[in-house]
């Protein structure tokens, strides 16, 4: 209790003028919102007065909170959940800087010209520019979505949402130092993922349908007249941010939550069963959601499963994978990630394998 | 939700950031290699939240009183606005309230039969890490396992060399001196752990962080084991958690 009141202090240092900045701010948005009500808007529960209630209620729970979760499953779930999110964030909001930066910075008309006309082009050199991305998944979907809005062709941008986290030298890199001694295994995962991106481009361009991406995914961010470049660029960072963050936080949460349900002597019973195996490693994949520059560490050590099964997880996990699923559903729309997220599991498994026969040859 | 609700919970999270970063306790949860980029990280989100406060207060006070519609600019976030940003308020949260602590045993219990010596270092010899000199020398659990199974030579046969990680006990109340491995954040955590016999070892509980000296059981490390060594304990004391509790 004595450190409840501790915390409480400094926060009501904080909460006064928070409360007085929502104050001021709420009386002028209210009026244009509803006419005729803006003096009952005055004393409305809004959303600051939810999170101040909720910050509060906590606050006071804290010990109650504490113990409730005490047991060793909830804390190792928890401490995954927090690992996540704070692995990343860094990564998001470098994300969302780029895409800030391109819709302030980069006129839609040079992306039209730098692009090249015809979708069957725009894929591949899509997937290539991938490379150029040096962040894990988390980075690509709101650069992908600023692309889309900026005139790329959503085939285009959906391949290079695919291909950056998957190809770029950081990931590679990674992927080298894991499996120390098999540098074949870093081009299977190059080619695998590269084809992946293409396939799935060519497809969306083929069959993707305009209305299956949610229309506040394309619209543009208010700009108005007037406003700076600089006021551009943080106004969509911000936002950017905030959005995706929230899903991001979700995609944590499920994983967190998976990590402790499924037991891990999935891994176990996996001895001499290639199918299996191939399936069961691009489930787990989508449930474990490692950043696609660790994941080479979590597969490397298995040694007990074939390569073709690791290198699928490794193919499917950057693509497809719970936490990425919840920040796709956020930036395009759930009709999308319902439709996106099969497709791309299902491409990732078959450009895996053959990757895998291509380069590693036979079932190795 | 209403922007300034966005922007408290972005100044929330990006001060939990800052504060488990400049406090240390990050490295419960991901490598020190990360530290600056935490530091950027909080920092621009407090910069783009304190960024849309000072625009939104100094909008209003040129605008004054005169009742100007300006839906353009506020319209924004309600017509797209989603609940998604709630969900930033749940790390928050953690952080503050919770502070969840380091991976421990029930992380060691609940892996898998894997270990890090499953595959053998490429071109055995020369890819181990140095024993340090001197008498008792420090290892990584790590590398003691590594060694114990791969190393040829029998470098260890016969060494006494001292251990620091924490108590794991299986289900059949074997005890074992464990670290977990991370290749980037909590969320890739591999177990390493040491099987130890001897004196003293059955008064520290699950969890318990212990500094132990003893020697390597001669090939005790088996693919049966699944590759875990035995140490047998010449001495075993309980000691601080580490400031970084994972190996590398």
């Amino acid at each position: 209790m004595y450190a409840n009141i501790r915390i409480c202090c400094p926060l009501l240092f904080i909460a006064i003028p928070v409360w007085h900045y929502c104050d001021v701010t709420t009386l002028d948005e209210a009026k244009p919102q509803m006419p005729g009500h803006g003096s009952a808007g005055r004393w409305r529960i809004g959303s600051l007065e939810v999170l101040c209630a909720l910050l509060l209620t906590a606050l006071l729970l804290q010990d109650q909170l504490t113990s409730l979760l005490d047991a060793p499953a909830v804390r190792t779930g928890s401490t995954i959940f927090v690992a996540v999110c704070v692995q990343a964030m860094p990564f998001l909001v470098f994300g969302v800087l780029i895409s800030g930066a391109i819709a302030a910075f980069v006129p839609a008309s040079f992306l039209e010209r730098a692009m090249p006309k015809r979708a069957a082009l725009a894929v591949p050199a899509a997937g290539l520019a991938g490379v150029a991305l040096p962040g894990c998944e988390c980075a690509s979907v709101p650069v992908a979505r600023r692309l889309m809005q900026q005139g790329v062709a959503p085939a285009a941008a959906l391949t290079f949402l695919l291909a950056a986290p998957a190809v770029n030298p950081v990931v590679l890199a990674a992927t080298a130092v894991a499996f120390p001694g098999k540098p074949e295994m870093v081009l299977a995962r190059f080619l695998g993922s590269l084809a992946t991106a293409i396939v799935v481009g060519w497809l969306w361009a083929r069959f993707g349908k305009g209305e299956w991406i949610a229309e506040r995914a394309l619209a543009k961010v208010q700009a108005n007249e007037g406003q700076s470049k600089l006021s551009v660029f943080f106004g969509t960072a911000r936002h950017d941010l905030v959005e995706a963050g929230g899903f991001l936080v979700l995609g944590g949460f499920a994983a967190a939550v998976l990590r402790v349900v499924v037991p891990a002597s999935w891994f176990d019973s996996l001895k001499g069963q290639f199918v299996l195996a191939i399936l069961l490693m691009a489930l787990l994949a989508v449930v474990l959601a490692l950043c696609s520059e660790a994941d080479a560490f979590v597969v490397a050590p298995l040694s007990m499963l074939p390569l073709i099964p690791r290198l699928v997880f490794l193919v499917v996990g950057p693509a497809v994978d719970i936490k990425l699923i919840a920040l796709q559903a956020g930036a395009f729309g759930r009709g999308f990630a319902a439709r996106f997220a099969p497709l791309t599991f299902v491409v990732a498994i078959v450009c895996g394998v053959l990757a895998g026969f291509l380069v590693l040859g036979g079932l190795v | 939700m209403k922007r300034e609700t966005q922007n408290v919970l972005l100044l929330l999270l990006g001060g939990a950031l800052l504060k488990i970063t400049l406090n240390g306790t990050y490295l419960r949860y991901v490598k020190p290699s990360l530290f600056w980029f935490l530091i950027a990280t909080g920092a621009v989100m407090i910069l783009l939240a304190v960024w849309s406060v000072v625009t939104d207060l100094r909008q209003r006070s040129a605008e004054g009183a005169e009742d100007h519609d300006h839906a353009d600019d506020h319209g924004h976030d309600h017509q797209h606005g989603t609940r998604s940003p709630w969900m930033l308020l749940l790390p928050v949260l953690a952080i503050f309230l919770i502070a969840p602590p380091a991976l421990g045993a029930d992380s060691v219990n609940r892996a898998g039969a894997s270990s890090v010596a499953d595959q053998a270092p490429p071109d055995a010899g020369s890819q181990f890490t140095d024993i340090p000199p001197g008498d008792k020398p420090r290892l990584k659990i790590g590398d003691f396992v590594t060694r114990a199974v791969w190393d040829k030579t029998g470098a260890l046969n016969g060494k006494q060399v001292t251990l620091v990680g924490f108590i794991a006990r299986n289900q059949a109340g074997q005890a074992y001196v464990a670290r977990l491995m991370i290749a980037c954040c909590a969320a890739d955590a591999r177990p390493v752990k040491v099987a130890v016999q001897g004196e003293g070892v059955e008064q520290y509980g699950n969890d318990a962080w212990v500094q132990v000296v003893g020697t390597l059981v001669p090939n005790s490390a088996t693919e049966a084991n699944n590759y875990t060594p035995t140490l047998k304990v010449d001495e075993i004391v309980a000691t601080e958690t580490p400031r970084d509790p994972y190996e590398f």
